[in-house]
């Protein structure tokens, strides 16, 4: 987990916007963004002057660096910032600074020129009550300012910020050389000569133009450094605080250059808007103007991880806290400190990638959320509740009576073949079809296609369960391997991304891949003008050749094609991780997102995201729908979880007796009870991932052993059975050889001792 | 107790007696409907999608 740790130094949730990035004084723009919007001339002001010492000064003279550096720029103009600036001047009407009465503190300090740069660093000191004089050649202040502005300007700007500090100013003062000052007892001397004056021998060009002369601490800056105006008063502030640190802690520091921000605007924010001009004569804004002029500002920060990571967005959690989450999680449970804040959304994330491949601080916290799954399963702290349904689903999948390992039929030999068709579990449960008619296409083409039909096991990988995990990849292996190694023909995308990982020795395509190749002649669909957007599932993304196959195919149906606006680039439809049992809200909301991608039907190529979609009425059909003519209009209703186990037994005894004319040995157990229920109540069964199967074991076990409530009123009887990690009961009557459902619940939480009763056991 | 619920086996009508639950490795007891002969028990619906779910949820992140 510390490999995770450390990638979290790169988190860019902090860097600051390219504004205050290229700002000399690093004024928050977007603190002040947000107060004009709500016209607070005066605390913006506050703001500025907080940062740049004479806003007024600053606002006449600054050249805007920030607004070079907005990211407008590379679409229309940037955010007037400077104008904003003035505008915030023209309208504060609150300037006088506040009185604070500060005990006087110990240091002497000397500041050499009355410059800009000195000024800003006698008024910082000056604020924080330490001595300070100003020694200034002239008969002025200001220095080079007077060629710049009308002296009022300035004038009056110093006059207003110094109102209330105390300093000495020593006019028509030459300082021929720093040992008097120190002589007379100055702890920090800051030399602020300006363009082309006096260094005192300081090496001005250093990165570090600082020196001790004795026990006094000599520091250079401003224009004498070469620096711009706006950056020689940057200097004099930003020195002022290493000054401060010397008087405090006696140690020498010039103040180190900032790292750049690393930080990365959100593009799809910005939309071509023109800068306000100003109609006041004055040349500022109107407040409504203003605010028109700021809401420009798409406050750059960077978000990627919020805007694009669901887990990330629904949870609003920061990566950064989710890691220290998810650290406490992955402790073991006898640890001092057990809580498992990560626990829900550990168990829900969709484990789709997208946010590994977008985070431009490169953390990958997709892979981390993934260990974590791990590890806590490791540690017997998963809820087994959350995955019990999928793992019971896989078992059946690759049980004898659903899955099938067999060579093409026309195979004479060893049973070796060059393909096998890997379908995957889900698709045939959805429809055995989607199974039985893209299998005899290719046995058209090419008779050495052998049948692998079971589950790729991912499953028990989005458990985190490693040690079942690795004995279903073994088993997964050896099927490979006594087909003879056949390069496998992949229908579900997440079957061959999760093969590509675990079983990297084995050659896959896609289904689609090889249908595009092959030469698959599509019958073209009667479809009107309709445009229909291909949804591209996660476990595809970057899969160039897989997404233009069924771009290709759907072509040649032709089904008109309008890609999503950000082609393969978003999160899984929802079904991924498996987390809807942990989160079911969290499968909604994903669900939602993906599908207003588009207004247009979705052509799918994932059954999982078939099933996703319809079960929330985003029209959406299979591209083999459309190609083999199977449910092209997407109205077949979805199959029930026990449907599902139906149609995959129905799957394979189809398979066996029309490819290979053989007979299936292995009969599904005989329904041991007749179960009725309301439409409304089989809704509920379904809903809730009770299997019809799971209902006949609650009714055995009450019929057996006599262990149920009798409701006097209606005569309905209630039982309860635990399966696994989970506790069913049903409410049931019976009628002749019918068993009526009334009403089926579930709970994860275990009934205890139930046998064991006013000091008796009881026989359950 | 909505339900008025007999215990099929005793005959006797169900009483809010407690029972022990565990979940997650976490023990704890509350009253339920019991048989007070056999001590069977019956959960009722609004329970188990009411305050059970809660204290399945709060133990889940605890």
């Amino acid at each position: 987990m510390q490999r995770y740790y450390d990638q979290f130094e790169n988190c860019r949730e902090h860097d600051i916007p390219y504004c205050a990035d290229a700002c000399p004084f690093k004024i928050d723009f977007l603190d002040i963004q947000e107060k004009l919007m709500k016209k607070r001339y005066n605390v913006a002001y506050k703001t500025i002057r907080n940062a740049a010492v004479f806003p007024d000064i600053v606002a006449a003279l600054c050249p805007a660096y920030c607004q070079k550096a907005c990211i407008r720029c590379t679409i229309d103009e940037p955010v007037q910032i400077n104008m904003l600036e003035k505008t915030v001047m023209a309208k504060a009407t609150r300037k006088k600074p506040n009185e604070y009465n500060l005990p006087a503190k110990k240091g002497k300090i000397a500041v050499i020129g009355a410059g800009i740069s000195g000024m800003g660093f006698a008024f910082r000191l000056a604020s924080k009550k330490y001595e300070v004089t100003v020694f200034e050649k002239s008969e002025q202040i200001g220095g080079h300012l007077w060629d710049l502005l009308p002296s009022e300007v300035f004038l009056n700007d110093f006059e207003l910020q110094f109102q209330f500090e105390e300093y000495t100013l020593k006019l028509n003062t030459e300082i021929h050389d720093l040992q008097t000052l120190t002589e007379e007892g100055f702890d920090v001397i800051y030399v602020a000569t300006g363009n082309g004056g006096t260094s005192f021998g300081i090496d001005v060009d250093s990165e570090s133009p600082c020196q001790m002369i004795g026990d006094t601490a000599v520091f250079a800056g401003g224009s004498l450094c070469g620096k711009d105006t706006m950056h020689a008063l940057a200097d004099g502030i930003s020195i002022s605080v290493s000054a401060e640190t010397f008087l405090k802690v006696h140690r020498l520091e010039y103040p180190a250059a900032e790292p750049a921000s690393g930080v990365v605007a959100n593009r799809d924010l910005l939309t071509g808007t023109p800068a306000i001009q100003p109609t006041d004569d004055d040349g500022t804004y109107t407040d409504e103007e203003a605010v028109a002029e700021a809401s420009r500002c798409i406050r750059c920060q960077c978000d990627a991880c919020q805007t694009q990571c669901d887990l990330v967005d629904f949870f609003e959690k920061w990566p950064i806290s989710m890691r220290d989450e998810i650290l406490l999680t992955c402790k073991p449970s006898k640890a001092h400190c057990h809580k498992n804040p990560a626990m829900r959304y550990l168990n829900t994330c969709t484990q789709c990638e997208l946010l590994s491949e977008i985070c431009p601080g490169g953390i990958d916290l997709c892979d981390m959320v993934k260990s974590a799954r791990y590890k806590i399963h490791t540690l017997g702290k998963t809820p087994g509740a959350f995955r019990q349904y999928y793992l019971r689903d896989m078992e059946f999948a690759n049980g004898s009576l659903a899955a099938i390992k067999k060579a093409a039929p026309k195979n004479t030999g060893d049973g070796h073949c060059k393909y096998a068709f890997f379908p995957g579990c889900n698709l045939g449960a959805l429809d055995p079809d989607y199974v039985i008619r893209p299998y005899q296409w290719l046995l058209s083409k090419e008779p050495d296609v052998g049948m692998l039909l079971r589950c790729c096991s991912i499953p028990v990988d989005w458990d985190g369960n490693e040690a079942l995990h690795e004995e279903e990849i073994a088993k997964l292996r050896q099927d490979w391997e006594e087909l003879g190694k056949p390069i496998l023909i992949m229908a579900c995308m997440s079957c061959q991304k999760h093969l590509r990982e675990y079983l990297p020795e084995a050659e896959t395509i896609s289904l689609y891949e090889v249908m595009a190749n092959w030469g698959f002649e599509a019958e073209q669909q009667d479809i009107g003008e309709q445009l229909w957007s291909v949804f591209d599932p996660c476990s595809a993304r970057n899969q160039e050749k897989t997404q233009s196959a069924v771009r290709s195919l759907a072509a040649r149906a032709g089904i008109p094609l309008e890609e999503l606006p950000k082609g393969d680039q978003h999160g899984c439809c929802g079904f991924g991780g498996m987390g809807d049992i942990a989160t079911p809200e969290f499968t909604d909301y994903v669900a939602k997102k993906r599908s207003e991608l588009s207004e247009n039907p979705y052509v799918v190529y994932c059954s999982n995201c078939r099933d996703i979609f319809t079960d929330r009425g985003k029209p959406a059909v299979h591209i083999l729908d459309l190609l083999f003519d199977i449910d092209k209009d997407g109205s077949r209703r979805q199959p029930t979880v026990t449907e599902r186990r139906t149609n995959r037994i129905q799957l394979k005894e189809t398979l066996l007796q029309d490819i290979w004319k053989e007979d299936m040995n292995e009969k599904p157990e005989e329904t041991r009870y007749h179960l009725v229920m309301t439409p409304e109540i089989a809704e509920k069964v379904n809903k809730g991932k009770v299997l019809e199967q799971d209902i006949c074991e609650v009714i055995e076990h009450s019929e057996t052993t006599g262990r149920r409530t009798r409701n006097p009123e209606n005569g309905h009887y209630k039982a309860y059975k635990q399966i696994g990690y989970i506790t069913y009961w049903v409410e049931y009557g019976i009628d002749g050889d019918s068993y009526e459902i009334f009403n089926v619940y579930t709970h994860r939480m275990q009934i205890e001792l139930e046998a064991v009763f006013n000091g008796r056991k009881v026989d359950l | 107790m909505e339900e008025k619920l007999i215990c099929d086996k005793c005959n006797v009508p169900m009483e809010e007696i407690d029972a022990q639950f565990k979940y997650l490795s976490r023990v704890f007891r509350y009253k339920v409907p019991r048989c007070p002969e056999c001590g069977q028990v019956s959960i009722p619906e609004e329970l188990v999608n009411g305050k059970m779910a809660d204290v399945e949820a709060l133990i889940e992140e605890k």
